[in-house]
């Protein structure tokens, strides 16, 4: 009896331990080769990336390990040297791989060490917009520009975020079409480094006299400017009433409430403010909610957003812009994060939703949403908003210009706020990327995609006219409201 | 699920028309306490907590003889458990997520039952297997995501399952005890402890180097059997 007893037991221990452990993660210390460096970013990947549904769903990205591993291995000993053989091989490795992430957002930074400038980075946003700019010029992608991208970014003289060949650089509506050059080349408003107009009074509506506005006010935040820890130099903003009371906003970043919560720190006090802007980008701001508030009151026929170069930023900022449009808490999108390590363990569907106005009234004037193919992030997430607004209750929406970027998902800075979501390695500084995957409330995944502008309602972009004063995108904008009234 | 429900059924079968015994039939419910294991995937603030869910049965029990017995029958069981998250951020400590997870399953046990008693008090233990599906999953809490209102921690959320990666089928094995009143023949009231692990991770091997993920329970349960033929 007790010797089938003591049997019983060790079976049931047997059993008992037939749950393997975990991922062995190397120490960092101990990852000084090529392959000990691609093996610890491929399991980082696993846990850290959220888009595993739209990459490599079929489970490839075992075969990508199983592939590259003998070939990191070949190449020895980390040489922390751009000019080093096999460590351009190594990257380049790493290039091609990460190039055709769907995620708008991924950015892989590599150092070989930590001299300042020294940074290199592969973002898939920007091959993907490169590939389209060579298209647009009427011949193919070739082997020969995939070269040209990959040598590009070992540029050390050139700015971090500018290392991308001459012509991309100079002609693409990628790196030109910005608020900026809207105002500059558009709106005649010259801005340099930094710049405000007068705020505007109900006695001097226009003190920066931009033509063809009734109204119109705008402020360019000097480089160097910073708030709550965040580069905010070179925000800029623009709200204006054209001649035929067409509201137009423009802005360069979702930054809003990063001023906003400056001035209120400071209690309205100047000399307590952060950053000296914040009360121009306050009072604009304070207008357009005014204005926004009660259109037709004020005698607004159609409303143009221009996101044209918008790069996303302050989630907050969404509610602060948009919830006078919507008369009710809106869902326009759902969102997720990872349960687990494994690729593939999430949360459920959550609904993002834009909560309503305090009235419960829609404008009910037309609106144009002006976009490019670097709108991206809280960009998309206000053309979703928008969408969500049209198919729920019927307003008139039109998407106008460019495909968007592709990069729906939300970032974080901070450690440990959630399993997914950037990481870093010994000398791969930073892998940006969100830790959330988000798609439209239909269910419709736009990551690596973009939203395509409405049929009827795309425009190329053309360099050389928008650089002379023609702005194709804008007219048809303009046009859109134009043609309700 | 139903070829082993067949085979179960033959077996038993099997087993009844060779021996003298009765056969036992009633219902089951009671409270199930989950606990989550994680083999590896470890993290400063994310933290793993005791669930709670219920679990409903309809046993069927072949008393072999006056202590040995083979039970079985089938169960819908609720495995819960909860997973939390904090951080640090200037200075405080911040808790982002907490989240509560029921997965929820129908199960065949098998357990082997010895018994002692004097006629209306019964004493059982017993150890065996279960093999189960898994047809829900759901979730319910904050996860603090961007844009998602505060009022949605208050409701269900339903999380799809991929047969591809989400493992449906679940196994394990059974420890369990009990203690019986019998009412004469009109039947017996008793109540029920069972231990389950689970030998089956919750997702699929669809990787290399994956992290496992298991829940296993504690069941309290009081349930009632009537007897259906055969001898005392």
């Amino acid at each position: 009896m007790m010797k089938k007893a003591a049997v019983l037991l060790m079976i049931l221990l047997a059993l008992v331990s037939c749950r393997p452990d975990g991922p062995a993660m190397p120490e960092e210390s101990d990852i000084t080769t090529w392959a000990g460096l691609f093996d610890a970013w491929w399991h980082e990947m696993n846990r850290s990336y959220v888009f595993w549904s739209l990459d490599y769903p079929g489970f490839e990205w075992d075969e990508v390990r199983k592939e590259m591993l003998p070939e990191m291995e070949k190449l020895g000993e980390i040489e922390p040297d751009y000019n080093d053989d096999n460590t351009r091989k190594a990257l380049r490795y790493f290039y091609d791989i990460v190039k055709n992430l769907s995620d708008g957002h991924h950015k892989f930074n590599f150092s070989t060490d930590e001299t300042e400038g020294n940074e290199i980075f592969f973002a898939p946003l920007a091959y993907r917009a490169y590939r389209d700019y060579i298209e647009s010029t009427g011949r193919s992608f070739t082997g020969a520009d995939d070269e040209a991208f990959f040598n590009a970014s070992f540029d050390l003289e050139a700015e971090k975020n500018k290392r991308y060949p001459e012509d991309f650089k100079k002609y693409s509506e990628f790196m030109q079409e910005n608020t900026s050059a809207i105002l500059a080349n558009s709106l005649g408003i010259s801005l340099d480094d930094s710049g405000t107009s007068a705020i505007p009074t109900e006695d001097n509506r226009n003190p920066g006299n931009v033509k063809g506005f009734e109204m119109a006010g705008y402020v360019k935040v000097g480089e160097g400017e910073s708030l709550f820890n965040s580069d905010v130099g070179g925000f800029t903003f623009f709200v204006g009433v054209t001649d035929h009371d067409i509201l137009y906003l423009a802005f360069s970043n979702f930054e809003f409430s990063m001023f906003l919560e400056d001035m209120e720190e400071a209690e309205g006090i100047t000399e307590d403010l952060d950053c000296v802007y914040s009360d121009d980008v306050y009072s604009l701001f304070g207008l357009y909610r005014k204005i926004i508030e009660d259109p037709v009151g004020n005698g607004i026929k159609g409303v143009v957003i221009d996101l044209r170069g918008n790069g996303g930023g302050m989630v907050a900022d969404l509610p602060l812009l948009w919830s006078p449009f919507f008369p009710k808490d809106t869902p326009f999108a759902m969102i997720r994060t990872k349960k687990s390590d494994n690729r593939q363990s999430y949360t459920a569907w959550e609904d993002m939703v834009m909560p309503g106005n305090e009235d419960g009234t829609m404008p009910g004037i037309p609106i144009a949403i002006l976009t490019n193919s670097h709108s991206v992030s809280c960009s998309e997430m206000s053309v979703m908003a928008f969408m969500a607004l049209r198919d729920r209750y019927g307003a008139d929406v039109a998407l106008i210009g460019g495909r968007t970027a592709g990069g729906n998902g939300p970032l974080t800075t901070i450690n440990g706020q959630y399993i997914a979501g950037t990481f870093n390695l010994p000398y791969i500084t930073e892998v940006y990327t969100p830790f959330a995957q988000s798609v439209y409330i239909d269910g419709t995944s736009y990551e690596g995609i973009g939203i395509a502008p409405d049929e009827g309602y795309g425009i190329p972009y053309d360099h050389s006219a928008f650089t002379n004063d023609t702005d194709a995108r804008l007219d048809k904008a303009l046009g859109y409201i134009w043609s309700f009234n | 699920m139903r070829k082993a429900a067949v085979l179960l059924a033959s077996l038993l079968i099997a087993i009844s028309s060779l021996s003298a015994g009765s056969w036992q039939m009633g219902v089951e419910a009671g409270y199930t306490m989950g606990f989550y294991d994680q083999r590896g995937g470890w993290r400063e603030g994310r933290s793993y907590s005791l669930g709670h869910a219920f679990e409903v049965a309809v046993p069927v029990e072949y008393r072999a003889n006056e202590w040995l017995s083979i039970a079985s029958g089938i169960r819908y069981i609720g495995k819960s458990y909860g997973m939390s998250n904090t951080y640090e951020f200037q200075g405080e400590t911040v808790r982002n997520m907490d989240i509560r997870n029921t997965e929820h399953f129908f199960e065949i046990p098998l357990t082997f039952r010895l018994s002692l008693g004097n006629g209306s008090i019964r004493g059982f233990i017993g150890a065996g297997g279960y093999v189960g599906v898994r047809f829900m999953s759901v979730e319910k809490g904050k996860a603090d995501l961007a844009m998602t209102p505060a009022s949605a921690s208050e409701i269900w959320r339903m999380n799809h399952l991929n047969p591809e990666t989400d493992n449906l089928f679940d196994a394990g094995i059974i420890a369990e005890a009990g203690l019986g009143y019998a009412f004469q023949d009109a039947g017996e009231l008793y109540l029920a402890a069972r231990y389950q692990y689970s030998l089956t991770a919750l997702d699929r091997k669809y990787q290399e180097d994956p992290v496992g993920r298991y829940i296993d329970t504690l069941s309290i349960t009081l349930g009632y059997s009537f007897r259906l033929g055969g001898e005392a």
